[in-house]
């Protein structure tokens, strides 16, 4: 397993559950079996689109049972609660976590040199936490009325009105932002505090910068979400009308439940001032794993470090104030779209600068065709085209034709799926060695690579041009009620085949995991030739460190120095003419 | 690492860290603040906007302004200021969450619910939670009375600091909600 970067011994059996190596890794195997659960949820979701008026098959049925599909046909009910369940799973209970929880609490502390997390106790309390609500949310699929089916979103008055799963749902959101703010309260002042002597701010690896604006952002915007939510629990189990409007009438009969006087667009702006900061929280930390990859497999030092750091932050920053670019049609005047268009176009300038600065750090590198670099290239262009998509999205005009249409799915998913998921993939083949001691199989990596691109942009890329055409999103029958949507089926179908082989290449990235651990190459202490402090200690534990004190000397990309014996000098190794100063520990010339 | 190194690291628990001079726990418990604040602020904002949007305000027809008045001191009289009185924040402490909860129970006994209007519900839900925060406050004074004789003086120091600034708050996020909720 993973050791500390200081090789000390390995914790007591009391300490290990808040030993950051162990929660790191319960972060990444609840997450990964989120993810497959929100995978499962998308491919009944995509047979339905699929084939709207066709019986689900036999297996899939009697799994979903007779009340959400009688006869075998899904009801448009229960479409609804996987459209809601999987945006949520996959959002709430899978990316954010494996970024965040798995690699930021396994890697961060060994990348700053610290012997753990600052507050263990508070960061292993985030985990259980977590887990509690995932759990809720997804029991609500056991519950009378089925799972929350308002969608991810859980706008009212809708949502107020929906069955048992909703309540559920808000609990569980309520939970997250618990454990959301604890974990970012233990990351920022791990940071901050538990850096290794010489590790300055701008000597830091900027897979930890990414880190710690996520834990802002996340400490910052979530508690907006859970307020609403607390609100709207109380719509729901007390009948108050925080979000409840006068003179509410569904279905032809009025609501008279509810007092009235509340504002369904007030939820709309407690939820978004999350959910926007929350999709930072998707790619920041997710750039920070390409840009280690990127300088590792090009043996050069990442172009503009400090261009970078200064992008992340400036998107942490405005990201607050870019929400309502998802309201555009809510009525709002014309000046506050304008104010919010200009804040998301200037957004895009730092994800820009973020992207260029790291495909301008392949020019004249020595690239290496690791795995984990074919991920992280891949990133690029289609994190790229998934960020210019949104553009025509962010400016009101557009917006107007293609808000709630496939075109938005597509959006988010080509900069979600083959974006942030292709970062973790690489993340795993890269820090595999660490936590394992084995290197992942290259020729299956390869396989996993090759078929998840394809089989990514085959689902997502149509989805831009279904939006094009005007079918809307979240329709249990693909749209087939329209004429306009007449003639998709078939890439509808197209989509569903694709999904069904993205799972099946998966299984060569699940071999290759239970191959390696047996059988992989052995690791040595730094199999990619890094120079981040992670790599400092031998893979396996038990091994003691030298009993030279740590010292940061130098920044985290210091490859193909000139001059140097070899393509990389490591963040704690003292050039041939350097001694550490015994009054404050830096490194000075002989 | 070295002895010395991890018993310095521990420490920068309760010592201040040198470039950063903050100390684990002012850092952390400044986050936690920050973050409770944004909990609070979506609150008042909430009730702000509902306030606004309403045409009618029905909070000055229920207020007991001395219930009020008597819980505002008490909460002020609850910041811890010196080793001391960690008790008196417990003794405060109870006293507002005792006129708090007595003003709500007397709302509902006079037969107002959160459900009546928006102006009850703001009440209910977000002085509600004030209160659990304040029971916690309580709470964390009465587990430092327990534990204090037992700590490194500067470890104690640091979290009586921790819990002045955590009642700081809580009186604050009480007085925005009497200012949203009852200003004329």
């Amino acid at each position: 397993m993973l050791t500390s970067t200081t090789g000390a011994r390995a914790p007591t059996a009391r300490g290990r559950l808040t030993d950051h190596r162990t929660v790191g890794l319960q972060y990444a195997l609840t997450a990964l079996v989120f993810l497959l659960a929100g995978y499962l949820l998308m491919l009944l979701l995509r047979w339905q689109l699929a084939w709207p008026t066709s019986p689900m098959p036999p297996l899939a049925a009697a799994l979903v049972g007779d009340a959400n599909a009688p006869g075998g046909y899904m009801a448009p009910e229960f479409y609804n609660q996987l459209v809601a369940m999987h945006g949520t799973v996959m959002i709430f209970l899978a990316v954010v976590p494996l970024l965040t929880g798995a690699f930021g609490t396994s890697i961060v502390p060994l990348q700053i040199g610290a012997p753990g997390m600052a507050f263990p106790r508070v960061h292993a309390a985030s985990y259980w936490i977590y887990l509690a609500a995932g759990l809720l949310m997804l029991s609500g699929f056991l519950a009378p009325g089925g799972a929350a089916s308002a969608g991810w979103t859980s706008y009212p008055p809708l949502a107020v009105l929906a069955p048992h799963g909703q309540d559920l749902w808000l609990s569980g959101i309520v939970l997250l932002g618990v454990s959301s703010m604890l974990g970012a309260v233990s990351m920022i002042t791990t940071v901050v505090q538990l850096r290794a002597p010489g590790l300055t701010f701008l000597r830091l690896p900027f897979f930890v910068w990414s880190q710690l604006v996520a834990a802002l952002l996340l400490l910052l915007a979530f508690p907006a979400l859970q307020a609403g939510a607390i609100l709207q629990l109380a719509d729901r189990l007390v009948g108050t009308s925080f979000f409840m409007p006068d003179g509410l009438v569904v279905g032809g009969v009025p609501v008279e439940r509810f007092s009235g006087g509340g504002s369904p667009m007030l939820w709309q702006h407690l939820f978004w001032f999350l959910a926007h900061p929350e999709v930072y929280v998707l790619i920041l930390p997710a750039i920070g794993i390409v840009a280690e990859i990127i300088a590792a497999n090009t043996r050069r030092p990442v172009w503009g470090y400090r261009a970078m750091v200064g992008a992340a932050l400036f998107i942490g920053v405005m990201s607050l104030i870019v929400w309502a670019h998802h309201m555009f049609l809510t009525g709002m005047s014309t000046s506050l779209s304008a104010f919010f268009q200009v804040t998301t176009v200037i957004i895009s300038i730092p994800s820009v600068v973020l992207v260029t600065a790291l495909v301008l750090s392949l020019w004249g590198g020595a690239i290496r065709f690791t795995t984990p670099m074919l991920f992280a290239l891949a990133f690029l262009p289609m994190f790229g085209l998934g960020g210019l998509t949104g553009l025509p999205l962010g400016l009101a005009a557009s917006d107007v034709m293609l808000h709630d249409t496939w075109y938005v799915v597509g959006h988010f998913h080509l900069i979600v799926a083959p974006g942030t998921l292709f970062a973790v993939f690489a993340g795993f083949y890269h820090w595999f060695p660490k936590v394992t001691g084995r290197m992942l199989h290259h020729g299956l990596g390869i396989a996993h690579f090759w078929g998840s691109l394809l089989a990514m942009a085959a689902i997502f890329v149509p989805m831009l041009t279904l939006g094009l055409r005007g079918v809307n999103r979240r329709m249990y029958d693909a749209g087939l009620q329209f004429t306009h949507a007449q003639g998709t089926l078939g890439i509808q179908e197209h989509m569903t085949w694709a999904a069904l082989a993205l799972g099946v290449v998966q299984l060569a990235f699940v071999a290759n995991i239970v191959w390696s651990l047996r059988r992989g190459e052995a690791a040595g202490a730094n199999p990619w030739s890094a120079t981040t402090l992670e790599w400092r200690t031998e893979a396996r534990p038990g091994t003691p460190d030298s009993s030279a004190r740590l010292q940061v000397v130098r920044g985290p990309y210091e490859y193909s120095v000139p001059g140097h014996a070899s393509d990389f000098v490591p963040q704690w190794e003292l050039m041939p003419v350097q001694r550490l100063d015994e009054r404050d520990g830096t490194a000075t010339q002989r | 690492m070295s002895t010395s190194e991890s018993r310095e690291r521990r420490a920068w628990a309760w010592e201040p860290r040198p470039d950063t001079r903050l100390t684990n726990v002012q850092l952390g418990m400044g986050l936690f603040l920050a973050s409770e604040a944004m909990l609070f602020g979506s609150f008042l904002f909430a009730c702000l906007v509902l306030r606004a949007g309403a045409a009618a305000w029905s909070a000055s027809q229920w207020v007991n302004g001395t219930t009020m008045a008597l819980a505002s001191v008490a909460l002020i009289a609850a910041i811890p200021t010196s080793e001391r009185s960690a008790r008196r924040v417990i003794v405060a402490g109870t006293v507002f969450l005792a006129a708090a909860a007595g003003d709500m129970i007397r709302l509902l006994y006079s037969g107002r619910h959160p459900a009546d209007d928006v102006a009850l519900a703001c009440w209910f839900v977000v002085a509600g939670l004030h209160w659990i925060y304040a029971a916690g406050g309580v709470a964390a004074a009465v587990h430092h009375a327990a534990v204090a004789r037992a700590l490194d003086p500067r470890h104690a120091a640091e979290r009586l600091r921790a819990l002045r600034w955590y009642w700081v708050l809580i009186d604050l996020i009480w007085l925005g909600l009497l200012a949203a909720m009852f200003r004329p």
